[in-house]
Formats: C-alpha cells, sequence, structure tokens
C-alpha cells in the first residue's frame, strides 16, 4: 500500500514534471477518469508563480511582452521549484536566472530590470525603522565625529548598472512607452530606500557611491572621508562627505549613528543587490 | 550619470491577469495595534496533551467554539484605502496570514492602521498541516509572532497539503482520507495548537480528484480530525458545494456530518463552472447553489461567523459588502424562522 509520503511524492512529481504514476491511485469521478482534473493542479502551478513574478517584475514584464514574459516565467519556474513558503520571495534568484541563461543573458538589460524590480519590491516591505534627524547628528560631541559610524534603513538597496534599466523602470512609473535598452559605456551607480512607505530610487555619483558603500559597511566618519580623499582632493573630503551625510540624513536613510564596532561585524545591512 | 535627485518614484500597482481559470490560492500580495479600541478578550484555551493526538476520545473540553459569530470580509489591499476613508459596517476582517509574514513597510502599516478599528482573524495558506515533512517551526513563531500583533479571534489554515522534501507548490492539495492520514495530521495539529496555545481551525478545500484508497467520507474525516486534535473547522461552503459536483456526493450530507460545536466560522465564495468540473476560483459573486447551501448549513449549525472571500476580479468595497448583507439577511432569516 502507498504510504502518504509515497502518495504525495508522486502527486508532486506529476505537478512538477508531468509523471503520471499518481493516476493510479486516483479515483474515477461521476464525469469521466482524473486525468483531466488532476491536469488543473499542473496548471494551477505554473499560472500561480508566472503571476507572482509579473506582480514583482512590472517593468521587465512591459519589456518582454506578456508572450516572452510568460517564456522567460515558465523557463524559470522549470529551472526552479519554489522552496518558499511565502509566494512573495519566489522571485529572489530571477535576476540572476535572467543573467546566466540562453538566451536572456545575452541581454543584460532583462537581468538589470529584474534586479532593479526587486530592489523596489523588497524596499517596499523591508524591515521598518525610525530615521535619525538632522538635530540628532548635531548634537554629537566634536569629539564624537572621530569615531562615528551609521547604521543605515534596512530598505536601503545599492546598485551598480550597466544598461539603461533605471530609465526603462522612470517609464514603466510613469505609464510611457519604455525607451530601447541600451549598454553603457561605464556602469552607473543607484541607490533605492523608502521614506514614509514610498520607495525611491536615485543616480548616485561615483565618489558618492564610494562613500555610501563604505559608511553602509560600518566604516566611520574619518574612514568614509580617507576613502573619499583618495579619490578627490583631500582637503575638500570632510566637507563633501558631511554634505553628502546631510543629504543622506534628510532623506531618510540613516537610522543610527553611534561610535564605530570594532567587533568585526559592521553595522548596516547587506545592501547590494 | 549624476549626482542629481530625479523625481521620486512611487511603486505602482502592479496586474497582470491570465484568462485560463486557476483555483483560488488567495493572493500574497504586498500592500500597533491599539488595545483599547473593539479588543476582543485574548483568546486562551486549555492545553490539548500530546495524547489527545492519538487517543480516539470525546472533546477535551466541553465548549470549543468561541462565542463569537458575526459577519466578515478578507482584507485585500485594494481596499485598503477605502477602508479607512469610510469604515464599513462589518464586523470584523480576515487577513492572509503570510501577507503579513514580511518585515514591515506598508503591509504592516495598512494592518495596524485597520485593526485599530476591527477585529481580525488569521487565515494561512502554507502550513501543510496534512504534509510529510516536518512542521515548520520557524515559520509557526512567526505566526505565532504576528498573532501577538495582530491578536486575532483565531487562526486558521487548510486541511491540505502544500508540498513535499521542501518544495512548495503554493496550492492546497488534497489528502486521502484513511486512517493512518487522519492520525498524522491529528498529532501535528495537536503540536501546532501546542505551540500558538489555542486552537486552531482549518478549512476544507475544493479538490478536483480524490484517492481510491481513502477509507473515510470528507465529512467524516474532517468531523474525526476535529474530534480527535480538538480543534476548530473553517467549513468552505463554496469548497463543500465544489467537491460535491466535482466528485460526485450529496453536499448536504456534508453539512450534516458536521459538529456544530466546533464550526467557529464559514467562508462563502464565488467559483468557475467548467461543465466537467467546478473550480474554486474566488474570481466572482457567489453563485445561488452556494447561498442554499449556506441557508441550509445555517439551520443546521445556528449562527456561525460567516465571510466572503474574493481574490481575483476585486470588485468595490461597497459591492462586497452588499454581498454580505445576503449572508446577514439569510442568517436572520433563518433565526427568525426557527424562533417563530
Amino acid at each position: 500500500m502507498t504510504t502518504l509520503v509515497e502518495l504525495q511524492q508522486q502527486f508532486q512529481q506529476f505537478v512538477l514534471g508531468g509523471d503520471f504514476a499518481v493516476v493510479r491511485a486516483l479515483a474515477d469521478g461521476p464525469r469521466g477518469k482524473p486525468g483531466p482534473r488532476l491536469a488543473i493542479y499542473h496548471d494551477a502551478y505554473r499560472l500561480r508563480l508566472r503571476e507572482a513574478l509579473a506582480d514583482t517584475f512590472g517593468t521587465l514584464r512591459q519589456h518582454l511582452g506578456n508572450d516572452e514574459f510568460g517564456t522567460a516565467c515558465a523557463r524559470y519556474v522549470e529551472a526552479r521549484p519554489s522552496t518558499f513558503r511565502n509566494v512573495r520571495w519566489y522571485g529572489t534568484d530571477f535576476a540572476d536566472f535572467l543573467r546566466c541563461t540562453a538566451p536572456y543573458a545575452r541581454q543584460p538589460v532583462l537581468a538589470e530590470i529584474a534586479q532593479l524590480d526587486w530592489a523596489l519590491v523588497s524596499a517596499f516591505d523591508a524591515a521598518d525603522a525610525v530615521p535619525r534627524r538632522f538635530e540628532d547628528l548635531a548634537d554629537l560631541a566634536p569629539a564624537a565625529w572621530a569615531e562615528v559610524a551609521f547604521e543605515f534603513h534596512p530598505a536601503v538597496r545599492r546598485l551598480s548598472l550597466t544598461t539603461n534599466a533605471p530609465a526603462l523602470r522612470m517609464a514603466a512609473d510613469r505609464d510611457q512607452p519604455l525607451p530601447a535598452a541600451i549598454t553603457l559605456d561605464a556602469p552607473t551607480e543607484w541607490l533605492v530606500w523608502r521614506r514614509d512607505h514610498d520607495t525611491h530610487f536615485r543616480s548616485v555619483h561615483d565618489v558618492e557611491a564610494t562613500a555610501l558603500d563604505a559608511a553602509i559597511a560600518g566604516a566611520s566618519f574619518p574612514e568614509i572621508c580617507a576613502h573619499v580623499g583618495a579619490l578627490l582632493d583631500a582637503d575638500q573630503a570632510a566637507a563633501q562627505v558631511a554634505a553628502w551625510l546631510r543629504q543622506w540624513v534628510d532623506t531618510g536613510l540613516i537610522v543610527a549613528a553611534d561610535p564605530a564596532r570594532r567587533d568585526g561585524n559592521a553595522m548596516g545591512n547587506d545592501t547590494r543587490v | 550619470m549624476s549626482g542629481g535627485l530625479p523625481p521620486a518614484l512611487n511603486l505602482p500597482p502592479q496586474s497582470w491577469r491570465f484568462a485560463a481559470p486557476i483555483p483560488a490560492f488567495p493572493r500574497q500580495s504586498r500592500g500597533k495595534v491599539r488595545k483599547d479600541v473593539r479588543s476582543f478578550p485574548h483568546l486562551r484555551w486549555g492545553k490539548v496533551g500530546m495524547g489527545a493526538a492519538v487517543r480516539n476520545t470525546p472533546e477535551m473540553s466541553p465548549t470549543p467554539r468561541i462565542p463569537t459569530a458575526g459577519f466578515g470580509l478578507g482584507l485585500r489591499p485594494a481596499h485598503y484605502e477605502a477602508i479607512v476613508a469610510d469604515p464599513p459596517a462589518i464586523d470584523w476582517f480576515e487577513v492572509l496570514t503570510e501577507n503579513y509574514l514580511v518585515p514591515g513597510g506598508r503591509p504592516m502599516h495598512w494592518l495596524d492602521t485597520i485593526r485599530r478599528d476591527y477585529p481580525m482573524v488569521m487565515h494561512g495558506v502554507s502550513l501543510s498541516i496534512g504534509g510529510t515533512d516536518p512542521l515548520d517551526r520557524e515559520y509557526l513563531q512567526q505566526v505565532k509572532a504576528l498573532a501577538r500583533r495582530v491578536e486575532p479571534l483565531w487562526i486558521s489554515d487548510h486541511l491540505c497539503w502544500t508540498g513535499t522534501g521542501g518544495t512548495n507548490l503554493h496550492d492546497l492539495l488534497p489528502l486521502p482520507f484513511t486512517e493512518s492520514a487522519l492520525e498524522h495530521i491529528a498529532a501535528r495539529v495537536v503540536q501546532v495548537q501546542d505551540i500558538l496555545d489555542r486552537r486552531i481551525l482549518l478549512e476544507n478545500v475544493s479538490s478536483y480528484v480524490s484517492f481510491s484508497g481513502s477509507e473515510y467520507t470528507e465529512w467524516d474525516f474532517v468531523a474525526a480530525l476535529a474530534r480527535r486534535a480538538d480543534c476548530l473547522i473553517l467549513l468552505d461552503i463554496n469548497n463543500v458545494h465544489v467537491s460535491a459536483f466535482n466528485h460526485g456526493f450529496d453536499a448536504k450530507a456534508y453539512i450534516d456530518a458536521m459538529p456544530a460545536d466546533r464550526v467557529q466560522q464559514i467562508h462563502l465564495a464565488g467559483h468557475s463552472h467548467s461543465g466537467d468540473w467546478i473550480v474554486d476560483t474566488h474570481d466572482a459573486p457567489v453563485a445561488d447553489p452556494v447561498w442554499a447551501l449556506y441557508e441550509y448549513a445555517t439551520q443546521r449549525l445556528g449562527p456561525v461567523a460567516t465571510m466572503i472571500e474574493r481574490d481575483d476580479r476585486i470588485p468595490p468595497l461597497a459591492d462586497l459588502v452588499a454581498e454580505l448583507d445576503r449572508a446577514r439577511h439569510i442568517a436572520a432569516s433563518v433565526r427568525y424562522r426557527s424562533a417563530a
């Protein structure tokens, strides 16, 4: 007699791979054999995951069109059975899949659109935290600036992109036709964040990106200045970092400013996507 | 490339429709409890001993059903703003547990905001109580933490399995109604109830296939499980109708077999009729045969907390409130007739 485990394995093998062994365990219905009704489960699995991907990767769907997007989703669904309890996370590896799988790998913009769509979705429901006000930092004693480091809001994400994926996303958000995809000569740096429950993104100057990445990694204020000083005039570095810091605080990126921890585990989160 | 700030952009609502009927699987979408407003007493219950799962004994306590009725709706992101702008006259909202197992952001904001004015019940889709993988204790702890935040009237999930070997098929999959499955599931229900520190409700699902090895009817299986595991029942009237058509059984016999003192909540929903079978799609108003079966269930079971589930082609909130009024009217008529 088939055990419950075996029965469920057979059922799952049908849903995932179309193996009909489970049919032997099924009863006929009042209007015929179970095959066509069993197919409901097979199709529903694919449609449901595709729908979850469409919810998340709206720009990519618009760029590819429904048919091509559906094909890409179908290939992802076949390649990556879901192991997520919550379907909301099913798109976690979609950008990586597009980056590594032919024919999508030949168009880097596809993975980058997916990367940006995913960053915005993950910022949307990232953990809450109360941003610090500029006055909070102004209250720091002058000596504290020698070792202060910054904790960033959990929704902050940093991206380096080599295509105009952000321009496509901006057009999609404005319900405008998407521009043609192009590959850039050099990577551009982008920042995703959330303020008052609204998700935003903007481009970041290369040097600001260096400062931002150091700060996110837990570098102290003097260390951030040292990173920037290596790229700009060292005399101006502190003033420039202070100006960026003001902007980061004013846009709600910073949730704590404390003496840098030296336990090897820097402040902040893994924000690279 | 520049350091300037382009205009900040909001996430637009996204939607993409498919033509084929997909069985309903409540959409898991992106979208602080004030304890002084319409707060219900925290629903504690005597712990059920582990032995309960393997003893075929009568109820552990005399009145398992929580004496709370009323009429509710499923909380859906499409209605968040309408609910806050013009709070509907309903008694509670049912929230999809998984929608709020996210770290934070707007979904949690809306949850807290609406919870201030309405009691809530939590309804999960991924417990996989009938599964054969070990119970996911991390998930259960997340559910428990969410319950601390929401203080739900009760917590429910489905009498089904959702995948095996670590895979999740994101569906409410059918079980064989055997003695060994009953024993297996009852033991798991007891574990879940011990972790969550409360009785849970399990919902009968729509099914499209059945197993030739079943030793119980579905209704006897559900009733036996509720008694053996000392849990409660979320009776989905639409699912009874759908499965009765698909498998050729008498829907009223199903209702008749339900232990009235354990049916805590009723679901109503729409479906899609394909001729040879019905698919539980939650994308249409409740169908007339389901209303008739609801009336029959209300006669048999007395007043039961009732709600309408809608997960696709979601109409304006007012339309669902009006549809819920039909349930109120039916329940009131039954009460009036029985009193007379």
